[in-house]
C-alpha cells in the first residue's frame, strides 16, 4: 500500500535531563516513573504528596515546593517556562488537576485548580480557593482565601467554606482518603529522584 | 453566522425571497409565463439582504415534507408537546400534574442562583468527635451543594433533616422566613414585598376559578363527572328522579359575567411605592457591598422566589424548569414530519423525515488546498481559534462543486447563478458544467462490490498504470488535470462534482480622478459582511419515480387505477442555496 506515512500522535518519551535536579524527596511522597522533574533549582516534595505520570514540574528558573498531601495529576506543568527568576510554592492539600498550568508565586493549603486552568506568573491564590476547568488567572493577580474563579472569569467568595470548619476538615479527610487510593494504584518511582 | 467557511446554507421555499426561480430557469420551466415576468424585476436570491438570514438555514435544520414535497423549515412547521420531563432527574410528568404543579420539578432538582449548574443534596460533615461516638441523628444534617462553584443552601442558613421531600422542606422554611418579616411590615400589604406575592397570587387562582364555575361554564360539568356521556347523565338522572332543588333554580337562573378581583381577599392589589424606611437600609447595604454581591437580571427572573431580591445573598435555590419532546407537523398538510419516541429515555424517533435524505446536498472546497491544508472546522475548540485564509479581490479561484445525491434514482441536477454576485461587491462566477446527471444512492455494499471505482480510463487497459490506479483509487494524471468548460468534474456512485471558477470582487472602488461627493462616498461605504463572499444557486433537480402500488389503497384493484401502477412520474425540486467561501481582503 503506497500510503504517507503519518506523523506519530505518541507524546515523546520523557527527557532525561543532563544535570540531575537536585531534590528533597519526602519517603511518603510519590512519584509516577513517568512523572518529569527538570531544572537546576531544587525540588522539594512533601510527605505523602503524588506526582502524577507525566506532570511536569520545572525548577529551571526557581524553586519549586510541593506541600504535605498535594496531588499534582497528569499533564499539569508546574513552573515557570520563561522571564526571570521565580519560586513556586504549592501549599498542603493542594490539587492540581490535569493540565493545568501554574506559574503562581504560590498557592495556599486546601486550593483546587481544575483540569485544563491557567494561573500567570508571579499570582498570589489564596487558601481554599477553586479555580474552575478552563479558567484562568492573570499574572500577578491575588486571589483572596475562599475564593472561587468560574464561569469566564466571574469570582464570589465561597462562604460556606469560609464559615464551617468542618466543611474544610471534610475536604482535608477526603483528600487523605484520595491519596491512600492513590498509593495502591500509582506505582512508586521516588527513588529515582531521592 | 459562525460556521466555517466553506459553508452551504439552504433556504426555505416558503420566504417570498426564495420562492421565485430566476428568470433563466423560470423560462424554461412554463412556457405559459405571461409577460408580466418583467414586472418582477429581481429573481435572483439577494444573500446580502438584510432579510435574507430569516429564511437560510444549514441542512441539518431543516426537514422535509414528503406528501408535499417540499422543504420545510422552522417556520413552516407546528411543533406540539408529546411530554413534559425533567432534564435532570429525567423523570416524565404528566400533563395534568404540569397543570396543577406548574412547569417546574418537584423532585429534589434545584440548579444554583449563582452559576445554574445542578444542585446536589449533600450531607453536612460531622463536626470531628469522638469516633467512638454513635453519631446522633439530630445532627444529620443535609443541604444543597452546587457540583461547580461550591455554593451551598448553608449560604442562606437553609438545612433540611432528611435527604427527600426537598420540595417541601424548602417552602416550609421560605414561609416561616418569610412570615416572621412579613408580619412586620404588615401594615402596607399592597407593597411588593415576597410573601404579599404569594397570597395574593392564592387569592386571585381560587377567585378566578371560582368565577369560571359560577359563569356558568356548561362543558366543564360533564368533564369532570364520573359518567361517560351526557346521555348517560340524563338516563340516570330520569331513574332519580331529576335535578336537585338548587341545582333546578341555578340552571334557571341566568349565568353572570365574570368578573375581575376587586379587593385584597381575591388578590387585587394597587401598587404603592416602598416606605422611605426600607428604600433606606437597602440602600446603605448597597452603599458596604460590591458590583457582584447585587443580583442580576437574569437571576432575578429565574424563579418565583427570587423576584424581588436584590442581593446575592439572599438568592434562593431555583427548581428545574421542565423540558418538552415535540413532534413536528408540516403546516400545509398535517403531515408528521418528525416525532420522538414517548419514552422520556429513547432518543430515537418513530418518525423522521430529515432534509438531508431528501434533498442533494451542495458542497464546496477550493480546487488547489493550500499547502499544509487548513485544519478541519470540526476540530477547533473555540470559534476564534478558525484561522482562516482570506480571498485576494480580483483574482481567479477555483472550487469544486459536488452535488451529492440521498435518494434512490438518478437525479438531473440544473444549477444557476447570477453572473456577478447581488450586493454591494460584485464578485463574478462562473459554474463550468451547469446541467449534469447524479447516480443514485444505494447500500453500502454496491459501492465496494462494483468496479466504478476507479476511473473508467485507468481499469481498461492491463497496463502498470491501471494496476497502480485500482491500488491508489485514483488517475495518475489527475495532477495535471485542467477544468474544462461543459464537463463534468468527477463522478462517484452518488455524487458528482463541477468546476466553479469564481473572482473575487474589489471591496473598495478603484480611486477615480475626479473627487467624488459626500452622497456617493456614502454609496459606497460597505455594510457590515459584505466582505463575506456568498454567492446563490438555485438548484433544480429532476428525477422519475414510480408510484407506489399502496398508495391508492383498496381501490388499487379498480380497473381504472390498474393502469397507473407502475406509472413513471415526473419529480422536481428546486430551492435557493448560499454558498459562503470566504471573506475577501482588502
Amino acid at each position: 500500500m503506497t500510503s504517507k506515512p503519518v506523523a506519530s500522535k505518541r507524546p515523546p518519551a520523557p527527557i532525561v535531563p543532563a544535570v540531575k535536579t537536585p531534590s528533597q524527596v519526602h519517603p511518603s511522597a510519590i512519584i509516577a516513573d513517568k512523572a518529569q522533574i527538570t531544572g537546576a533549582h531544587t525540588v522539594e516534595i512533601g510527605e505523602s504528596a503524588v506526582i502524577h505520570p507525566y506532570a511536569k514540574i520545572r525548577s529551571e528558573r526557581g524553586k519549586v515546593v510541593i506541600g504535605k498531601s498535594s496531588i499534582v495529576y497528569e499533564r499539569a506543568v508546574v513552573g515557570v517556562a520563561d522571564g526571570g527568576e521565580q519560586d513556586i510554592t504549592i501549599g498542603e492539600g493542594v490539587n492540581i488537576e490535569t493540565g493545568a498550568v501554574i506559574e503562581a508565586k504560590s498557592i495556599g493549603d486546601g486550593s483546587t485548580v481544575e483540569v485544563n486552568a491557567s494561573i500567570g506568573r508571579a499570582a498570589v491564590v489564596g487558601r481554599y480557593c477553586r479555580v474552575a476547568a478552563l479558567e484562568k488567572v492573570e499574572a500577578g493577580e491575588e486571589l483572596e482565601d475562599f475564593t472561587v474563579v468560574y464561569s469566564d472569569g466571574q469570582r464570589r467568595v465561597d462562604k460556606t467554606m469560609r464559615d464551617h470548619p468542618e466543611i474544610r476538615e471534610a475536604k482535608q479527610v477526603g483528600q487523605e482518603k484520595s491519596i491512600e487510593l492513590m498509593r495502591k494504584m500509582v506505582p512508586n518511582a521516588a527513588a529515582k529522584w531521592m | 453566522m459562525a460556521a466555517a467557511f466553506p459553508y452551504t446554507h439552504y433556504a426555505c421555499p416558503c420566504s417570498d425571497l426564495t420562492s421565485t426561480a430566476p428568470s433563466s430557469i423560470s423560462k424554461r420551466i412554463s412556457n405559459n409565463q405571461p409577460a408580466n415576468a418583467d414586472l418582477t424585476d429581481d429573481r435572483t436570491f439577494n444573500p446580502h439582504d438584510p432579510r435574507a438570514n430569516c429564511a437560510l438555514y444549514p441542512l441539518d435544520h431543516l426537514l422535509f415534507c414528503d406528501e408535499c414535497d417540499a422543504i420545510r423549515c422552522p417556520k413552516c412547521w407546528t411543533e406540539e408537546i408529546i411530554n413534559w420531563y425533567c432534564p435532570t432527574c429525567l423523570f416524565e410528568v404528566p400533563s395534568s400534574a404540569v397543570k396543577s404543579d406548574g412547569n417546574r420539578c418537584s423532585r429534589n432538582c434545584y440548579t444554583c442562583p449563582a452559576c445554574t449548574a445542578p444542585l446536589a443534596v449533600a450531607a453536612m460533615p460531622q463536626p470531628a468527635g469522638d469516633y467512638l461516638k454513635p453519631t446522633e441523628p439530630a445532627t444529620e444534617a443535609y443541604m444543597l451543594q452546587c457540583g461547580y462553584c461550591d455554593w451551598s443552601s448553608r449560604d442562606l442558613d437553609v438545612l433540611f433533616s432528611k435527604p427527600t421531600k426537598i420540595t417541601e422542606q424548602l417552602a416550609k422554611q421560605r414561609k416561616a422566613r418569610l412570615g416572621s418579616s412579613g408580619k412586620e411590615a404588615s401594615d402596607k400589604d399592597a407593597k411588593p414585598n415576597p410573601v404579599g406575592h404569594d397570597t395574593a397570587f392564592g387569592s386571585l387562582t381560587t377567585f378566578y376559578k371560582a368565577q369560571l364555575s359560577e359563569s356558568g361554564d356548561a362543558q366543564n360539568q360533564f368533564a369532570n363527572s364520573p359518567y361517560s356521556s351526557p346521555a348517560n347523565l340524563q338516563r340516570i338522572m330520569n331513574i332519580y328522579g331529576g335535578l336537585s332543588a338548587n341545582t333546578l333554580k341555578k340552571s334557571r337562573e341566568t349565568p353572570q359575567p365574570m368578573r375581575e378581583a376587586r379587593d385584597s381577599n381575591e388578590g387585587f392589589s394597587t401598587y404603592t411605592p416602598d416606605p422611605v424606611e426600607h428604600e433606606a437600609t437597602v440602600i446603605s447595604k448597597l452603599r458596604s457591598l460590591s458590583w457582584e454581591d447585587t443580583t442580576t437580571t437574569e437571576q432575578r427572573l429565574a424563579a418565583p422566589p427570587n423576584n424581588y431580591s436584590r442581593f446575592a445573598d439572599q438568592l434562593w435555590p431555583v427548581a428545574t424548569p421542565l423540558r418538552t419532546r415535540k413532534g413536528k407537523r408540516c403546516e400545509t398538510c398535517r403531515h408528521l414530519i418528525s416525532r420522538p419516541d414517548s419514552k422520556v429515555s429513547h432518543i430515537r424517533y418513530k418518525i423522521r423525515l430529515l432534509a438531508m435524505n431528501n434533498i442533494p446536498r451542495i458542497f464546496m472546497r477550493p480546487l488547489h488546498l493550500p499547502n499544509p491544508p487548513p485544519p478541519n472546522a470540526a476540530f477547533r475548540l473555540r470559534a476564534d481559534d478558525a484561522v482562516q485564509a482570506e480571498l485576494q479581490p480580483n483574482v481567479a479561484q477555483q472550487y469544486i462543486l459536488t452535488i451529492r445525491n440521498p435518494i434512490f434514482e438518478t437525479i438531473k441536477v440544473t444549477l444557476a447563478t447570477p453572473g456577478t454576485t447581488p450586493g454591494n461587491v460584485a464578485s463574478r462566477v462562473t459554474i463550468l458544467c451547469p446541467s449534469f446527471p447524479v447516480g443514485p444512492a444505494g447500500d453500502v455494499w454496491d459501492e465496494a462490490l462494483s468496479s466504478s471505482t476507479t476511473p473508467a480510463s485507468a481499469s481498461n487497459d492491463g497496463s502498470r498504470k491501471a494496476a497502480m490506479a485500482s491500488l491508489t483509487g485514483k488517475a495518475p494524471e489527475d495532477a495535471d488535470r485542467q477544468p474544462e468548460a461543459g464537463k463534468v468534474w468527477d463522478r462517484t456512485r452518488n455524487s458528482t462534482s463541477v468546476i466553479v471558477e469564481i473572482v473575487p470582487g474589489p471591496l473598495k472602488a478603484p480611486p477615480s480622478i475626479v473627487p467624488k461627493t459626500e452622497a456617493e462616498l456614502a454609496d459606497q461605504a460597505l455594510d457590515e459582511d459584505d466582505e463575506v463572499l456568498e454567492v446563490p444557486i438555485y438548484v433544480r433537480a429532476e428525477w422519475e419515480t414510480v408510484i407506489d402500488a399502496d398508495a391508492f389503497g383498496p381501490g388499487a384493484k379498480d380497473d381504472k387505477h390498474h393502469g397507473r401502477q407502475g406509472e413513471k412520474v415526473t419529480k422536481e425540486l428546486a430551492y435557493w442555496c448560499v454558498l459562503g467561501v470566504g471573506k475577501i481582503a482588502e
